[in-house]
Parts: structure tokens; C-alpha cells; sequence
């Protein structure tokens, strides 16, 4: 299994709690980064502020992306992803409590790889990320590691 | 050649012989004898044709003057001779002598025969004695003609003072001999034709006047002839071309020896020609029948239009009496009419006030019209009757009295609209029923009023009532609504039109007022108001609580089912890390925990369903029912293949609908029919179409555990459960929606049911409204 990270994009420390218990139980052991807001997210990704001299030749395996964020919401992430060369072919997950229409219209609008909504049921939310980590983090094959 | 020349120069030239002096032998007194004589000859026949040459200039009324010119000319030719005599005697030119008397013997012979010819002419020329008598005779003659001249002096002076009084005639006088040339030309003449005297005299009359004769030339001579006097008119041209109508008097001289003339006197009038023609004209353009009547009640007259009118030919009125023209009843009292009229004659109209009536040549008798004009004329009064037909002004004018009774009985009897006249000014001239129950007077009351006595305070200080009217006169019409007043002093709102009302000839004679009483329609269309105010004001309430609705579910898609995945996943979390701590009591209560938040997840989940539903389109398309009831059923089967159930499918039935919105109601349906029979060991399902009142209806039945009756109408409701979740298990919100979706389908649902014998739900898609056809 690659060493890359999975990037966590969650504002709610229960549901960013449980998202890794999930992925734990599926023993899925990369790096996983957790920021709690849009601004964050992108900090992260370009090396700047609380993240400035990160190597941005790391850049996550996949990120998994909720929509209701602070500051910078997941739609605004995802502008932002693909409209920077660096990121435009990171594979992002939109993993999010609604189903909405308008979310999901507008989510794979704006170049979402996948969209995927949080059970209830923690039974099956340890079974979606199960689905998740053997397709992203195995199956799926990254994009070439851009410069 | 030479030779020759010589010879015939010679010939000319003495020498071949000898002067005629050698003949006399140059004997001086022969030859002197000769050359006297012949000088003497010579100069006494020169001496003839000088003579003969006066005389002929001085008489050149002399008859025969050539002969002395030819008798001249012989003479001069003979002295040539006797010249050439003398010449001779010392030249010997014998052939220029010779040829002298040649010219001579030829002149001499002409003489000689033109004399012998000239002899009988000669003789008959007058002898003196002859001229002495015819110079007698010729004094006699003009002692004779002197006197005549003195007499014929005279005369003239009298003719010259009876042409100066034919210049003071304003009639155009003419004397014309039998040749047609004109002799005498007076001033009036002059003025009426344009020519003057000295340019007419010898020209000829009808070249002159181009005339044209109203009756054939050859009577006018022949009348000439018999009578020696003519009259009548005659058209002649002027210098300039126009043309003059002229009454002529022709009168033919007899002087006793004078060849005869003919006087012709000429009045223009043309001008009166005109004027008849144009009274002719306008006696026929008349649009009445004339009748002209002499005060013997004879009928001189009548035009065209009185041969239609009454149907006789002018022949057969003319020198009648009038009476003809009369009914027989009228007959016997007219001439006395007709006689007191011609002792007072003035123009007037006929029997005012009385219908007179005419009678037709068939008898027919027609309601008329006369008007009498006396007519003063040389002959006596004529009288001028100008006679119009009625018949059809009387059948129009009962016509309008019928109608306008009518109209004023229409108008009379309308309830439901005040319909009155004004004058000019605004005053009631007309009232009726309807006006009388909308502004409550009776006519008596308020005929003559002002209109604006129907008028509020405020807008007859405003001057509105005659404003109204103004606007009224210059637009042709004015409509308004508006507060009158009733006679009680009560208000009602007002539709009032009015119309200016004017004569044949565009003056304004008054208005037309009408004015409906409108306050009811008023009231409603205010309350119209109030409600379309009241529904615009619902729907905006509508759209912001839908838009509330939107974000509501929105945020509770978001944020409500976070909290329970907390609860669920840490209860989840509890029960694995922690449970060697827990006893199965707290295991128990964890799970209940559990159970609890994912039923509340459900809930969420189908209430925002239900709610989208409210807010998604439809996309109507042609639809297998029968197939996508098997489809579900297979994947109920699938989940849960323990179950024993019989199915009945009605195959290939199709319904137009929303395919994703028709796959809920049929997974509700059929998942309840699933649930309800889940307690039978072999259940039955069925699925088919019947005729529902005319309506293609699709039922779901099965044989589960039912309902009661009593509570079908709750079947529907959000929440409703009408079985107890430990017995069958469902959030309540499933037939809600299908109930939803039915109706955004224009459909229909319904069930009927038993506790313990099942439930049947029917319902119907896109039901066509009632005149639509059904397929």
C-alpha cells in the first residue's frame, strides 16, 4: 500500500472522529491530515500559511471533502483545486451529510470524482469507507505526480 | 475663196457701174431737175409721218391708229427712195436703192391690203352730220341729266337726314340690294356687329354675317316674294366670331324704277334668348310639376315633370282647363277659388292647412303640395302652380311618428337605465321609468330642472355638470363614472354616458344622457379587489414560506442527521471498546439508542422526500406500469426470499407519468402490501386496471392485514400509522408521499380495506377533465 495521504476536509470533530474509526476499522494506515475548514484545506495544499514550507510535491492521495465548512465552504475548495494546475487532477470525494439535489449537481459540476453521503447508521458508514479506501486508495490509479 | 469675199464687197461698192449721172449725160440742168425734184419729194414724205405721228398722240381715241403708223412708214420707205435717187446720180449704188424699193413696194402693198381690209370699218365710222346730230342729241341729254342731278341732289340730302336718323336706332339697320350687297350700314349696326360702314358697303350680306336662318331660305324668299316683308330670328357671327341671336325685319323696297332693296332691321336679343333658355331650362329642372294657367283657368304650360306626375301627355293638357288636374270633389268649387285668386293675385301657398290631393289620368288620387305665383305678362296674369307629390314625405313622416312612438314606448318602459333628454343647456326634457326608479323623482317633478341637480356638492361647485357636456359637444361623447345623488340624498356610483344630439344641419339640439346605476358592480369589483389584494398578498406569503421550507430542509438534510450519526457511531463506538464494561442490560440500552437514531435518520430522509416532491418537475412519459410493478416485486423478493406469495400481474398496462415519481408510489405500495402480508405464510398480491366511473383506474390488492374503514381518510396523512410500530414497522410519511405524487399526477387514490382482509388501493394518473375523451 502507498505511503501517500488521504486528506480529511471535516469542521465536526465527532464526524472527522468516526470518519477515522471507519477507516480504521478497514485498515486503511496512510497518512491522514484532518483540517476543519476550507481555508485550511487549501493552506494545506499549496504550503502556506500554518502549513508554509510543507513540501507541495506531496500532495494527498485522494481528499475527502465535506460540504458544510467555516470560512470557505467545500464547493469553494473544489473551485479552487481545479482551477490550480498544481491540484486540477487530484481525485477529491465529496463525503457529505446531504443528499441534496443542488449539492450534488453543483458538486460534480465543479469536477468532483465522487460523491458519497455519511450513513446514519455507523454500521454502514464503516462499510462505505471500506468501499472508499479499496477503491481510492487501491484501485484507483492516481494521476501522474505533478511538479 | 478670196476671190469671192472681193466680189461681194464690191457688190456693195460703186465702181462695176456708171453713176446715173453718165445716163443724163452730166447735163447740169437734167440733173439738177432730178436732184430738186427728188429733194423735194424727199422732204414733203419725210414731213407726212412727222405729221401723221402728232396727230396720233394728240387723238388717241382715234380708231385706227396703226393704219396711220403703218400708212407712216410707207411713206418713209417711198422718200428713202427719192433720197437714194439723188445719191445715185454721182454713186452707183444700184443695189442699196434696189433694196430701199423693195422695203418700199413691201410696205406699200401691206398698206395697200390692211387699207382695203379696214374699208368696211372705215365706212361705218360716223360721217360729221351723223356727229353733228349725236352731239345734239348728247346736249340735250345732259341738259336733261343736269336737272335730274339737282332733283337727285335733292333727294339725297333727304336720305342723308334719314340715314343720320337710322344712326340713332339702337336696332341694327342694313340696305341690301337683290344681290346681297350691302348699300347702307347704320351706327347700331357698326356697334352690334363690330364692322364698320365704309368696310361692309359692296360686300355680301350673308359672306359678311355667315347667318344662319331658323327656317329654310327658300320660304323666307318665297315669303319675300309674295308679301315683300319677313320676320323672325336669325343667328349672326360678329367681326369677332361670337354669334348674336337677332329678332329680323325684313321689308322690301318697290320705288317705282329703282332696283329693288331690301331693309333689314336687327335686335339683339340673345340676352333674352338666353334668360328663356334658362327659364326653360329651369322650369324643367324643377323638381315640381308647373302648371301655367291663363285667367280663363287654362292651362298654357307645364313641364315634364307634370306629365309623370299625373300621367298625361302635354298635348292633352294644354288649352284644358285646370280643373282636369283636379279630384272630382274639388272640381265644382275651384273656378270660383281660381277667380278670387285672380282678382287678388300674390304668391302664396294653396289651401294652407288642408290636405289638397290631385287626381292622376287613371284616377289615382296623391296627397300634394301647391304654390301659386302670379305671373303678369301682356296677355294677362298668368298663374304658376308648382305642384309637388307628398305621397312619399306622408308615408315617411307616418313612418318616423310610428317609430319615434315606438322608441319613446322603448324608452319609456327601460328599468334598468335613466334614459333622458337635455336641452342645449342642460335642462331635463325627457324622463323615464328607469330614471324615475334610479334618481327616485317622479317626471312632474324634475322636467325643466338642471341636470345637475343629480350631481354631489363638490362636483357642482366643480363645475363638472356643464363641463360634461362641453366635453360631450366637442368629442361626440362622454363617459363617466361616478357619485349622483338621489332625490332622497343618497349616493349611488353612477355609469353615465352622454351624447350630443344634433339637427340635419349639425346644430346642437340637445343630449342624450344615459346613467346606469352601478354601485352593486361597484361593490364587487371592490370586493374583487380586496380579494385579488388578499390572494396576491397568500401567494407572496406562499413563496417566502416555500423558500423558508427550501432552506429548512436544506439545513436539515445537513444538520440534523450529523448529530444522529454522532449518537449512532459513539453508541457504536461504546459497544466495542467498551464492552467488557457494559452488561447486557447497558448493551440493550446502547442498541435501543441505536435503533432510535437510525429510525430518525429514516424519518429525515422521507420527510425531505416528501417535501421535494412539492418542488420537483415532472417529466410525463409513456410507461410500462406492469413492468416496473414486476421490477420491484423481483427486488422484494430478492431481499427477502423466505416469503411465500402468489402473484398477479396484470400484464402491458401503460400510463403516462413521471418515471422516478411513479416508481415511489409503486414501491410504497407494494412495500406496504409486502409489510401487511408478511404475518400470512402464503400471501396474495395483485395488480390490474379496472373502469372506475368511466375512469381507466389502476388497484394494488393484497390480502394482508388491512385497516379499518373508519380511519381510510387518516390512510393518507403524514405520520398517520394505523398499526403500532412493533407490529408492522414504517415512519407514516410513505402514503403521504404517494398521495402527493398522485395528485401533482392529476390523479386520484383511494383504498379500501378490512381489518384481517386485506387492503385494495386504487388510483388513477392524468385523469382527463370532464369533456376530454377517455382512451
Amino acid at each position: 500500500m502507498s505511503s501517500r495521504s488521504i486528506l480529511l476536509v471535516e469542521d465536526n470533530p465527532d464526524d472527522a472522529a468516526l470518519t477515522i474509526r471507519a477507516l480504521k476499522k478497514n485498515q486503511i494506515v496512510n497518512d491522514l491530515v484532518v483540517v476543519h475548514d476550507g481555508i485550511q484545506a487549501l493552506d494545506y495544499l499549496y504550503g502556506e500559511g500554518a502549513f508554509a514550507g510543507r513540501d507541495t510535491r506531496q500532495m494527498p492521495q485522494v481528499i475527502l471533502l465535506d460540504l458544510n465548512l467555516p470560512k470557505l465552504d467545500g464547493l469553494g475548495v473544489l473551485r479552487r483545486i481545479r482551477g490550480e494546475e498544481r491540484t486540477r487532477m487530484l481525485p477529491v470525494v465529496i463525503l457529505t451529510s446531504s443528499n441534496e439535489e443542488q449539492d450534488r449537481v453543483a458538486g460534480y459540476g465543479l469536477g468532483a470524482n465522487s460523491y458519497v453521503r455519511k450513513p446514519v447508521d455507523f454500521d454502514a458508514f464503516v462499510a462505505a469507507a471500506a468501499q472508499l479506501g479499496l477503491y481510492w486508495l487501491v484501485l484507483n490509479q492516481p494521476p501522474p505526480r505533478s511538479i | 475663196m478670196v476671190g469671192m469675199i472681193h466680189t461681194s464687197i464690191r457688190l456693195f461698192m460703186s465702181g462695176t457701174f456708171q453713176p446715173h449721172g453718165y445716163c443724163y449725160q452730166w447735163n447740169a440742168g437734167l440733173v439738177w431737175l432730178h436732184v430738186i425734184s427728188d429733194v423735194v419729194i424727199a422732204v414733203a414724205y419725210f414731213t407726212i409721218p412727222l405729221t401723221l405721228m402728232f396727230f396720233i398722240r394728240k387723238r388717241r381715241d382715234l380708231p385706227f391708229s396703226w393704219m396711220f403708223a403703218l400708212f407712216g412708214l410707207f411713206i418713209i420707205a417711198c422718200g428713202t427712195t427719192h433720197i437714194m435717187e439723188i445719191w445715185n446720180l454721182w454713186h452707183a449704188e444700184y443695189w442699196i436703192a434696189g433694196i430701199a424699193k423693195a422695203i418700199t413696194a413691201i410696205a406699200s402693198v401691206g398698206t395697200a391690203i390692211l387699207l382695203v381690209m379696214l374699208m368696211p370699218q372705215a365706212l361705218a365710222l360716223p360721217t360729221t352730220n351723223q356727229w353733228m346730230k349725236a352731239k345734239k342729241e348728247l346736249e340735250n341729254e345732259i341738259s336733261e341729266r343736269r336737272g335730274l342731278e339737282l332733283h337727285l341732289r335733292r333727294n339725297e340730302s333727304t336720305f342723308r337726314q334719314i340715314a343720320a336718323l337710322m344712326d340713332l336706332t339702337h336696332d341694327a339697320i342694313f340696305v341690301r340690294n337683290l344681290q346681297g350687297e350691302f348699300v347702307f350700314w347704320n351706327k347700331a349696326a357698326e356697334t352690334l356687329y363690330g364692322w364698320r360702314k365704309d368696310e361692309v358697303i359692296g360686300k355680301t350680306t350673308h359672306d359678311l354675317l355667315q347667318t344662319v336662318f331658323s327656317e329654310p331660305i327658300e320660304q323666307i324668299n318665297a315669303e319675300m316674294a309674295r308679301s315683300g316683308y319677313w320676320e323672325g330670328e336669325l343667328v349672326h357671327h360678329r367681326r369677332d366670331g361670337t354669334t348674336v341671336i337677332v329678332s329680323s325685319r325684313w321689308a322690301m323696297s318697290s320705288d317705282e324704277g329703282e332696283p329693288a332693296k331690301i331693309l333689314e332691321s336687327n335686335r339683339d336679343i340673345t340676352k333674352r334668348k338666353e334668360e328663356e333658355g334658362k327659364f326653360r331650362s329651369l322650369l324643367e329642372a324643377a323638381p315640381d310639376a308647373v302648371v301655367i294657367v291663363n285667367d280663363d283657368g287654362r292651362i298654357v304650360l307645364v313641364n315634364s315633370q307634370t306629365e309623370r306626375m299625373f300621367g298625361y301627355m302635354r298635348s292633352e293638357m294644354l288649352d284644358q282647363e285646370v280643373e282636369m288636374l283636379l279630384p272630382d270633389k274639388f272640381r265644382g268649387k275651384h273656378p270660383g277659388h281660381r277667380n278670387r285668386f285672380y282678382s287678388h293675385p300674390k304668391v302664396r301657398t294653396m289651401g294652407a292647412g288642408v290636405e289638397l290631393y290631385a287626381r292622376r289620368k287613371d284616377g289615382s288620387e296623391i296627397p300634394v303640395e301647391i304654390s301659386l305665383s302670379p305671373l303678369e305678362t301682356k296677355g294677362g296674369i298668368l298663374v304658376s302652380a308648382s305642384i309637388r307629390d307628398i305621397s312619399e314625405r306622408k308615408r315617411a313622416m307616418e313612418t318616423i311618428r310610428q317609430s319615434d312612438e315606438k322608441l319613446r314606448l322603448l324608452i319609456q318602459g327601460v328599468k334598468d337605465y335613466a334614459i333622458l333628454m337635455l336641452d342645449s343647456e342642460g335642462r331635463i326634457n325627457t324622463w323615464n321609468e328607469g330614471a324615475e326608479r334610479i334618481n327616485g323623482y317622479r317626471a312632474e317633478e324634475i322636467l325643466g330642472t338642471h341636470f345637475s341637480k343629480f350631481y354631489t356638492a363638490d362636483d357642482v361647485a366643480a363645475d363638472k355638470p356643464s363641463q360634461e357636456l362641453t366635453i360631450a359637444e366637442q368629442n361626440g361623447r362622454f363617459e363617466v363614472e361616478g357619485w349622483r345623488v338621489r332625490k332622497d340624498g343618497t349616493r349611488f356610483w353612477a355609469n353615465v354616458v352622454i351624447t350630443p344630439l344634433r339637427d340635419e344641419f349639425g346644430q346642437l339640439r340637445g343630449f342624450g344622457k344615459v346613467t346606469r346605476d352601478i354601485s352593486a358592480r361597484k361593490k364587487t369589483e371592490e370586493d374583487t379587489d380586496l380579494q385579488r389584494k388578499e390572494v396576491a398578498q397568500k401567494n407572496a406569503q406562499l413563496l417566502v414560506a416555500n423558500n423558508e421550507l427550501e432552506s429548512f430542509s436544506y439545513s436539515v438534510s445537513h444538520d440534523l442527521r450529523t448529530p444522529l450519526r454522532t449518537i449512532d457511531g459513539f453508541s457504536h463506538a461504546l459497544l466495542e471498546d467498551y464492552a467488557g464494561k457494559l452488561d447486557d442490560e447497558g448493551k440493550s440500552h446502547l442498541q435501543r439508542i441505536r435503533s432510535a437514531t437510525q429510525r430518525m435518520g429514516n424519518l429525515i430522509d422521507d420527510l425531505l422526500n416528501l417535501a421535494r416532491l412539492s418542488r420537483a418537475s415532472l417529466h410525463l412519459q409513456l410507461l410500462d406500469v406492469s413492468s416496473l410493478v414486476n421490477s420491484i416485486v423481483s427486488d422484494l423478493c430478492k431481499a427477502q426470499p423466505e416469503r411465500q406469495v402468489e402473484l398477479q400481474i396484470t400484464e402491458g398496462l401503460k400510463a403516462t407519468a413521471d418515471a422516478g415519481l411513479l416508481r415511489i408510489v409503486l414501491e410504497n405500495l407494494l412495500g406496504n402490501a409486502w409489510k401487511f402480508t408478511s404475518k400470512k405464510p402464503v400471501a396474495r398480491i395483485e395488480f390490474g386496471r379496472v373502469k372506475c366511473r368511466g375512469i381507466s383506474t389502476f388497484f394494488l390488492r393484497d390480502d394482508g392485514a388491512g385497516f379499518d374503514p373508519e380511519y381510510a381518510g387518516r390512510l393518507f396523512g403524514a405520520f398517520q400509522r394505523l398499526h403500532g410500530l412493533s407490529e408492522f414497522e414504517g415512519t407514516g410519511i410513505g402514503l403521504a408521499t404517494v398521495w402527493r405524487i398522485i395528485q401533482r399526477h392529476n390523479g386520484h387514490i383511494w383504498a379500501e380495506g378490512m381489518v384481517g382482509h386485506g387492503a385494495t388501493f386504487y388510483f388513477t394518473l392524468d385523469e382527463p377533465s370532464p369533456q376530454g375523451a377517455q382512451i
